[in-house]
């Protein structure tokens, strides 16, 4: 397999006061699965800048939890980063050994996963989980935790906090357990805060109040939050930009109401049409023919190109390279540049 | 009209509470005396928060519960069972994985007296055609399909047996968008050609606008507000309905909004005297903490359950 070529990609016109967190640049994570290697995470080049909440939506198979997953080198064992750098000021988080990487997560990145049931140890009361990383990351230990820790259960909400600490996850619904990842996440005191899908399994109402507390915290503690999902309305209500992602790669990043009001990549226009809104009554949907392709494809041309209505000849011999769209916004996409 | 379903003050409690092996301390009334049809060709969508009652009424309908009381009237197939299917929302677990497409498709005709064999092959071939899958993948498993493809199958299957009605059990909920709108099209193209009912149950108030004729808004096992579409959607009156609206958000930019007007359910359990809703209410006075507020139509289009519309009368 010859990677693609790299240079296709510019360097972010990023304004003189955007202050960039993390950069990743060209990432590449495959996946090993019977004998086959898959291209999961195929050249990922993206900015984090601080204090904004940026969004990276795409459908299942896209690479969007395994981007987040290489950051936190939480990628597990059958994934392997094969390419690339993840620079948090400036540091190159793939070169750091464990130990360095192990006080860098939670300490500088915390992680909310999509499933707060399987995150938190059932045998083990919420109040002792949220201490005990305090431990590692602040040397705090005994009453000093147990205060510090009810402090964080009351920062993310958790009624009757002081009584509270000594519950069972099983104890807690499903919206106040993803407030516990929550507060774990934030116990370090982290820059940055990777959400990987933590709304998926909760009610609308629990959502809304979820999604609501999580800005406060951002506002409160000059938080960076990288929000990975599916859903455009999270996009649209929470996210300063968007990255969307297809086939391991970003294909469309840009401001939020920029991407969602005048999407360039035809991918982003086709998921926008497919979806339904509330407010208005259609008959029908309009819809994306085909699959996504699979990880496990030859890589020529751009992998959107059999399911593009868009698509001419070189769309199936090269790879598109990234146009520039003005400030901030980018696609990738030889329909919409000068080529 | 021509009515598939007929449901009166339908009930179901559960025994909650229960200490060790020896008694209950009380009961959850998981649908507490629900009242609703659905014509021929109709489409009604259930939807309210997790807890609501809405999975429960779904499997009472379907007779995978019995009710504690209550009445639910269906047409009655050739083999003398009720003429309702399910479609659920999981098609990774709701297919055996051990059987063949054409096998799954065909198994609810085995029961039908008259099919034999190549009747049954001509049916299951009419049925792929329908729902848009090659005829080759009858002799797939499940797991060599797609999500998407599953779903389709887990359609051409409830179609098999010809029901008046099908519960469609969050159907879209673990799809893709992309795949999401090829099954809610096809479920349209379906209705449209057979003039099959739905029974919708879901959350996501974006999908049910497509196709919904009536919408039921359910909050602790009752309706607050039921009526047409239209008038729940564009004029939503009670303020449970409205709360589920303002937190259900649109993927659009220029009408942006987090609303938390309403505290969420886990912090805030139904009320156990008066109005269910009240705690959780912003609107809530006197007469919702004494009174249980009775579901009465309050304009041409809805049904609904609150004294505030009461008194605008």
């Amino acid at each position: 397999m010859t990677p693609p070529n790299d240079q296709n990609h510019a360097v972010e016109e990023d304004g003189p006061f955007q202050d960039v967190l993390l950069e990743i640049r060209g990432l590449r994570t495959y996946v090993a699965s019977s004998g086959q290697i898959g291209r999961a995470v195929d050249g990922v080049w993206l900015d984090a800048h601080r204090g904004e909440t940026l969004g990276i939506v795409g459908e299942s198979g896209s690479g969007k939890s395994l981007t987040a997953l290489s950051i936190m080198r939480l990628h597990g064992e059958n994934a392997e980063v094969v390419g690339g750098q993840i620079l948090y000021e400036g540091t190159d988080l793939l070169k750091l050994s464990d130990d360095q990487m192990r006080a860098f997560r939670g300490a500088r990145i915390g992680y909310i996963p999509q499933d707060p049931m399987s995150s938190l140890n059932p045998v083990i009361s919420v109040g002792k989980q949220i201490a005990e990383p305090l431990r590692w990351h602040l040397g705090l230990r005994g009453k000093e935790a147990r205060a510090r820790a009810i402090e964080l259960m009351e920062m993310v909400h958790i009624p009757e906090a002081g009584t509270r600490f000594d519950s069972f996850p099983h104890e807690f619904s499903g919206g106040m357990r993803q407030r516990v990842v929550g507060a774990i996440a934030l116990g370090g005191q982290p820059d940055l805060l990777i959400a990987d899908e933590p709304t998926t399994s909760l009610d609308v109402t629990i959502q809304s109040a979820y999604l609501k507390l999580l800005r406060e915290l951002q506002r409160k503690n000059n938080l960076t939050i990288i929000f990975i999902t599916h859903d455009f309305g999270i996009v649209a209500n929470l996210c300063d930009r968007v990255a969307v992602m297809y086939a391991g790669r970003v294909v469309e990043v840009g401001p939020t109401d920029t991407v969602l009001l005048s999407p360039a990549h035809p991918y982003t226009q086709a998921l926008l049409e497919a979806l339904p809104d509330v407010a208005e009554r259609t008959q029908r949907l309009k819809t994306i023919g085909g699959q996504p392709p699979s990880i496990f494809r030859d890589a020529v041309g751009c992998s959107f190109a059999p399911r593009c209505k868009f698509r001419m000849d070189i769309c199936e011999q090269e790879d598109p390279s990234d146009v520039a769209l003005g400030s901030n916004h980018r696609a990738s996409c030889f329909a919409i540049g000068p080529y | 009209m021509d009515r598939v379903l007929l449901v009166e003050d339908l009930t179901k409690h559960y025994a909650s509470g229960s200490r060790g092996l020896r008694r209950t301390r009380g009961k959850v009334k998981a649908v507490d005396g629900l009242n609703f049809s659905i014509e021929r060709g109709e489409t009604l969508a259930i939807v309210g928060e997790s807890g609501s009652g809405k999975t429960t009424t779904a499997k009472l309908v379907l007779g995978l519960e019995s009710p504690t009381g209550g009445r639910i009237t269906t047409g009655i197939d050739s083999a003398g069972g009720p003429t309702v299917q399910a479609v659920f929302q999981d098609p990774w677990s709701s297919l055996d994985p051990r059987m063949r497409v054409g096998a799954i498709i065909a198994e609810p005709l085995l029961f039908q007296d008259s099919s034999s064999r190549a009747m049954r092959r001509r049916r299951v071939e009419e049925l792929l055609d329908l729902v848009g899958l090659d005829l080759s993948s009858t002799e797939r498993f499940p797991h060599q399909l797609s999500g998407g493809q599953r779903q389709r199958v887990a359609i051409a299957r409830a179609l098999a047996s010809k029901p008046d009605l099908i519960v469609l059990d969050e159907p879209v909920s673990a799809l893709d968008v992309s795949i999401r709108a090829q099954i809610i099209n096809l479920l349209a193209d379906i209705q449209d050609a057979l003039r099959t009912s739905y029974l919708v149950i879901s959350h996501d108030l974006a999908t049910v606008r497509i196709g919904a004729d009536q919408v039921a808004v359910m909050y602790a096992g009752r309706f607050v507000e039921y009526g047409t579409a239209d008038a729940l959607f564009d004029d939503p009156q009670h303020p449970y309905t409205q709360a589920l609206f303002a937190a259900s958000l649109p993927a659009r930019p220029d009408r942006r909004r987090i609303d938390g007007a309403v505290s969420e359910p886990d912090a805030t359990p139904p009320a156990t005297s008066g109005c269910s809703f009240r705690l959780r209410c912003p609107l809530a006075s006197k007469i919702c903490e004494t009174t249980d507020p009775k579901l009465i139509q309050v304009d041409e289009a809805r049904l609904a359950a609150c004294h505030l519309l009461n008194s605008a009368q």
